[in-house]
């Protein structure tokens, strides 16, 4: 049945309700936020540890913690979005929500919809301490922090996405956790590097992603320095290779990404059998 | 379809490659019957099941419920339906109370039905005293309970049951059986379609039975019609030592027994006749002077049973 009526959406808003009380109760969710609280404590305290501080502009202040977004979204997509199916067949929860009368496209909508909220939650969340930090620490924020956050919530889309994809076709969601981390942080950075060689990666989406850190001015010049500052590149070279990114072309990467592997998941969710 | 038959296969068929799991099966289930759907491992029940319940698809044919197919709009035809496939688990994190809420959210009750519900089914399936428990922390035996409950969430007119007491111990065995024995007993609009391994339970249960081997339909039939098919009891005379050949040839040579041999340190007696033939039998075995100090009647069932599954290999 393709077409979908207002009761199946009323399904998805029940089934995606549920998705996020399951996590939050669960052992991921306390994780998770563990996780998050080191990364955000470090960062924050040891410049000062070390006798220096967070930074002195907002953009600064912001610059010191975006670069761990990426990585922050990938361990959410991986937690979530990656057992978030499989679990209903490994787990036998699937033999009462299967069976009930509702259309396996309104679980799958209240899957996705679950994970994207929860996870875009906990950034929003991260994004939410940097700008305390940043008043706190520089006096203001940066608008450059918006960009920052609608670039990661297209990336939180396309990874849970890419997540639900090999949800939706592995029989374990250790499985299915292990290959979207290494899809994710490893796989695709081995492919965009050899795409590289002939042309620009763009599209792919560990590049798009990057833009959530370099759309950040502060964040390209510290960059730039480091390089230059460790010998791997001339000055002259930091300036042409490191340059502000296409924000447009990467957020389309993105949605095309994210939107590829929901239809594909989705796909092999609907023929999936018990 | 018959408005007298909820459930009505037509010429289903399951293909794995080349193995056919349900050869082009037939079956109609009596409105208000309680049937028990019967057949070895790997006879095709348990994916009929699932195909009645939409969790694999049908490589062909029809399965109809309450006048819908499944196969072709699974969402309308499981309205009204409650399932218990297997040993389903549930979500660790809910209590009885908030499964049963989530199910009834799912199947568009209201806030207030819901709630009234719940309470009731919490009661029907005994778990009242747990209802605000994680259901993580429950035995099998509760948590097959549980799956009940929320099978009955709405009072549906249908429900199908896959081997509900599959994995059970002893005791959880018999809670669950005598919460089904209530059901059928306080329901005056229900069907139920139960498959099982365990025959005295469907004896006790059900009333109808529907058999199937290879993914055939054999025979479906009044349980009493099946069970009597051809006048047949069979007896088991305990002895006080094993029978030899002689002891056996002496109760072969009694009025309407059919065959007789050794089970065990006891008797397999086919006697055929009515309830005044088997009074003779007790009392001819009795003054055979063979050490008999026991003759009890057997599950006609699994006589039936055994017998119908011979015949169809």
């Amino acid at each position: 049945m393709m077409y979908f009526e207002t009761d199946d959406l009323r399904q998805s808003y029940v089934v995606a309700k549920n998705e996020i009380r399951k996590f939050i109760r669960g052992k991921r969710f306390t994780l998770y936020v563990v996780l998050i609280a080191i990364v955000f404590a470090l960062t924050t305290a040891l410049p000062y540890v070390f006798g220096g501080n967070i930074g002195e502009t907002p953009g600064d202040v912001i610059a010191s913690y975006v670069s761990f977004v990426n990585l922050l979204i990938i361990l959410a997509a991986t937690l979530f979005a990656a057992v978030t199916i499989v679990s209903e067949f490994e787990e036998r929860t699937a033999l009462i929500l299967f069976t009930r009368p509702i259309k396996k496209t309104s679980i799958f909508i209240g899957k996705i919809v679950g994970c994207i909220v929860l996870e875009t939650v906990m950034i929003a969340l991260f994004y939410a301490g940097i700008a305390v930090v940043s008043l706190i620490a520089a006096g203001g924020v940066s608008a450059g922090l918006l960009t920052s956050l609608g670039l990661a919530i297209l990336f939180t889309i396309a990874a849970s996405g890419i997540a639900m994809f090999f949800s939706s076709i592995m029989k374990k969601g250790s499985t299915s956790a292990i290959l979207t981390f290494v899809f994710l942080l490893i796989i695709v950075s081995v492919i965009s590097g050899a795409i590289s060689i002939s042309t620009d990666p763009w599209f792919m989406v560990d590049q798009a992603s990057g833009t959530i850190a370099s759309c950040i001015p502060e964040f390209l010049e510290m960059t730039r320095e480091m390089m230059i500052s460790s010998g791997l590149l001339t000055p002259e070279q930091a300036a042409t290779l490191i340059a502000a990114p296409d924000l447009f072309k990467a957020s389309v990467a993105m949605v095309a990404w994210g939107a590829a592997s929901l239809i594909l998941s989705w796909l092999a969710f609907i023929r999936r059998e018990f | 379809m018959s408005s007298d038959n909820p459930i009505e296969i037509v010429n289903l068929r399951k293909e794995y490659g080349t193995f056919v799991a349900v050869d082009d099966l037939n079956l109609s289930i009596k409105k208000n019957s309680f049937t028990g759907f019967l057949g070895p491992n790997g006879a095709g029940k348990s994916t009929t099941l699932k195909i009645l319940t939409h969790l694999i698809n049908a490589t062909s044919g029809e399965a109809y419920i309450n006048g819908i197919d499944v196969t072709k709009d699974p969402k309308a035809a499981l309205t009204g339906v409650g399932t218990v496939v297997e040993t389903p688990e549930f979500y660790s994190y809910l209590t009885p109370k908030e499964t049963l809420k989530y199910v009834g959210q799912i199947i568009g009750m209201s806030a207030e039905s819901i709630s009234s519900e719940t309470s009731r089914i919490l009661a029907k399936v005994k778990m009242t005293e747990w209802e605000n428990k994680k259901i993580g922390t429950f035995s099998k035996g509760m948590r097959q309970r549980i799956a009940l409950g929320q099978a009955l969430m709405n009072n549906p007119n249908v429900i199908i049951l896959d081997e509900p007491t599959s994995g059970l111990d002893p005791r959880g065995m018999a809670e669950m059986r005598e919460v089904l024995k209530n059901l059928r007993n306080d329901s005056n609009n229900l069907t139920v379609i139960m498959s099982s391994h365990v025959l005295h339970e469907v004896s006790d249960l059900c009333d109808r039975i529907a058999l199937i081997n290879h993914g055939k339909m054999i025979v479906q039939d009044d349980i009493s019609i099946i069970g009597n098919s051809d006048g047949t009891k069979r007896m088991i005379v305990k002895v006080e030592e094993a029978p030899n050949k002689e002891t056996i040839s002496k109760v072969m040579g009694l009025n309407n027994v059919i065959s007789a041999e050794r089970f065990g340190n006891d008797i397999d007696v086919m006697v055929k006749g009515d309830a005044g033939v088997r009074v003779q039998f007790f009392n001819d075995v009795s003054a055979l002077n063979i050490g008999a100090y026991s003759v009890s009647e057997e599950d006609n069932l699994e006589t039936a049973y055994l017998k119908l599954i011979k015949e169809s290999r």
